[in-house]
């Protein structure tokens, strides 16, 4: 056993020796050039050398908001490197493909040249000897990604022992230490070496954009099992254009959450103007409330304060892995960018969330303006009928529903 | 039609039965599941059995944990579910109208719930943020607060990261509505120093403003209460007059006494005197 290991290490280190002998001229390589590359048959991804990933058999809905004309993803094209330059017969050319991650697992080389492996503490190296003119397509290196899997074959909500549910924020923070969200990227090197000695050096990155690392994170999910109760997960991808920029709040709306996730982008299938419009008949409401002598009663018929406190959005756009790690509806509509959550921005659980709670319902419910679906929801479950009948914990006048909201839902209607 | 679909739905989805419980609370209820899953199915949903029925069922959820007690006694989680189970009953009596069950079952869900977090304390397994998320509604006070304040350091059961901020909110307004000012500054400077730490102290920075002046102005009012009710406590008049009144009748008796006092000097005196005079004799 020993004798094998001893033998493994002796060969990884030759290998070591035996790059680092090759590459060390490269220090004096004149001028690095840029690589010809194809990484998506996307012009977008493959113009910021991006790329997504869809396993081989597989067949993925695309086009996530409502109006979207829908069509299916499938096996990827191969990333093709091509040399700028046409090579001398007498020159030859070394091919390194470089990752700093192990989330990025294998390469499938398509090319006719063969790569050795260096497995490095983080990620790997693959390179071959100096090739030359007796190989064909020397100039064109062709492979595509091998990532290892997906760590969660089955949708999770995150749990909250010991404290430690608040430390991973889905994904996006880029804290994830247990292989959620790997932006896959790599470096490629192409060294040519003349009679003369003398090397010029060739190099590209290919790595998945933030636009590409949240459609992956949709690919990922596509299919997944639901733990516990429900059917798996059937989101159709984002196309890139439909990821966008984030927008200005709307006004008289706190908090910052149009996009829950921390890539700078989101999908807006109408939650911010939802947003707007919940906002903007709360306050008019309360106005009219304020000015007429009409009065906002509880259950006794005493009158209740009208809520002077604006509201606060704690929910817009979700992308996968943090709805993941937060949400039990794995097909929720906040992925969709349809949907947003509005707190009483009150203390919760105390009479005054709930008195905003019940007004912004009863604004809702009898304006009736908005083309949209609303819930009120305590604890990840929308609120039971019976809780909107009873007054008991506590008993205060204030029907319990209201008194155990920690948020309302919003969203727009889905077929 | 109803009852029968949720029997129905009640014997042959033991799939979504087997993981009612655990899905809601985050916990396992080991030995125990079939009760709390039906347990949960009660408290989660708008159940629409009719009331004899409902309580005919009820009564046999009751009744199995009855049974169960003295194996499970030292099992937070238990007690959890009976406190669950206790309001799953005091919702029944509400419907029918019967306001001492009614109260009587929900100062069992407040017993039942007090006894799991107790346990919660040595026993595992350990209750969940979900489950102290559950449990706080509708509690005395400082009950209420502990739940919250639990179910913060578990980090909260939100979808999510303001629901962990407003969190601190609630615990800190409810030490303030308890008067407990000490300790809902130290719990104002936790959120502070955790919101410090975090990268979202400017969107929560607005929250952490409110929460202060709120604490201000209540310390503020509180000590104004406290000292105003000492002077009421105190009619300076009314108080200074009667302990005048009883100050001049003492000083009367007092004054009555030295001149009993001095009359009898005089007459010891005058009778030493005619003693002496009569010797004298």
């Amino acid at each position: 056993m020993d004798l094998i290991k001893n033998k493994m290490v002796a060969k990884s280190g030759l290998l070591v020796v035996l790059f680092v002998l090759q590459s060390n001229s490269i220090v004096s390589a004149n001028q690095i050039n840029e690589l010809n590359v194809i990484t998506s048959a996307d012009p977008d991804s493959n113009k910021a050398h991006s790329f997504i990933y869809v396993k081989n058999g597989l067949s993925i809905p695309q086009g996530i908001k409502k109006s979207s004309a829908s069509s299916f993803l499938h096996l990827q094209i191969p990333f093709v490197l091509d040399l700028p330059v046409d090579l001398k017969p007498d020159e030859k050319i070394q091919w390194t493909i470089k990752t700093k991650s192990d989330y990025v697992g294998s390469v499938n080389i398509l090319s006719k040249f063969s790569f050795k492996n260096i497995k490095k503490t983080k990620g790997s190296i693959w390179f071959t000897d100096f090739i030359n003119s007796s190989v064909s397509e020397r100039e064109r290196l062709v492979f595509r990604p091998k990532p290892a899997k997906h760590q969660a074959p089955i949708y999770k909500k995150g749990r909250s022992g010991n404290g430690k549910r608040r430390k991973y924020g889905g994904g996006t923070r880029r804290i994830d230490h247990k292989f959620f969200n790997p932006r896959l990227s790599y470096q490629v090197k192409a060294v040519v070496r003349g009679s003369d000695g003398k090397k010029q050096q060739y190099t590209a990155k290919i790595e998945m954009d933030n636009k590409d690392l949240v459609r992956q994170e949709y690919i990922l999910h596509y299919g997944i099992n639901r733990y516990g109760r429900g059917g798996y997960g059937n989101l159709p991808v984002p196309f890139r254009e439909e990821l966008t920029l984030i927008p200005d709040m709307p006004e008289h709306l706190l908090g910052k959450a149009l996009s829950e996730s921390r890539y700078g982008l989101m999908i807006d299938d109408g939650l911010t103007s939802l947003a707007f419009n919940v906002v903007a008949l709360y306050e008019k409401s309360k106005k009219t409330y304020q000015k007429s002598s009409r009065k906002f009663l509880d259950l006794k018929n005493k009158p209740l304060p009208i809520p002077k406190s604006e509201l606060w959005l704690s929910g817009g756009w979700r992308n996968p892995e943090r709805n993941e790690w937060y949400s039990n509806a794995l097909n929720g509509i906040h992925q969709r960018g349809g949907a947003v959550d509005i707190v009483a921005n009150e203390p919760h659980n105390d009479s005054r969330s709930a008195i905003v709670y019940w007004f912004l319902w009863t604004v809702l419910n009898e304006q009736n303006k908005l083309s949209a679906f609303w819930q009120l929801e305590t604890n990840g479950r929308p609120m039971t009928t019976r809780e909107f009948k009873e007054d008991i914990e506590p008993a205060n006048g204030i029907p319990d529903a209201f008194d155990k909201a920690d948020h309302m839902h919003i969203n727009i209607k889905y077929d | 039609m109803k009852k029968y679909l949720l029997i129905i739905l009640l014997l042959f989805s033991g799939r979504i039965l087997a993981s009612e419980f655990d899905e809601a609370f985050d916990l396992s209820a080991r030995g125990f599941e079939k009760q709390a899953n039906k347990v949960t199915l009660y408290f989660n949903s708008a159940i629409e059995l009719d009331l004899d029925y409902q309580q005919q069922e009820l009564g046999l959820i009751a009744s199995s944990m009855l049974a169960m007690e003295k194996e499970f006694e030292q099992s937070p989680v238990f007690w959890f579910v009976k406190g669950l189970h206790a309001k799953n009953m005091a919702s029944h009596f509400k419907q029918r109208g019967n306001d001492a069950e009614l109260s009587r079952w929900l100062d069992l869900k407040t017993k039942y719930y007090q006894r799991a977090m107790q346990l919660d304390k040595i026993n595992q397994p350990h209750l969940s943020a979900a489950s102290y998320a559950a449990m706080k509604p509708g509690l005395p006070p400082s009950l209420k607060q502990r739940a919250i304040e639990m179910e913060l350091n578990l980090g909260g059961n939100g979808e999510n990261d303001s629901y962990y901020w407003y969190l601190h909110w609630s615990n800190i307004n409810e030490l303030q509505k308890q008067k407990l000012f000490d300790q809902a500054d130290a719990a104002l400077q936790r959120m502070k120093q955790e919101l410090e730490v975090s990268d979202q102290s400017d969107v929560f920075e607005s929250m952490v403003k409110t929460i202060d002046t709120e604490l201000r102005e209540m310390k503020l009012s509180s000590t104004n209460k406290q000292k105003k009710p000492n002077k009421k406590a105190l009619p300076a008049v009314r108080d200074h007059q009667a302990f005048t009144e009883e100050q001049a009748e003492d000083k009367y008796y007092q004054y009555l006494t030295l001149v009993g006092l001095i009359m009898l000097v005089i007459i010891v005196l005058l009778l030493l005197f005619e003693l002496k005079r009569r010797k004298n004799k």
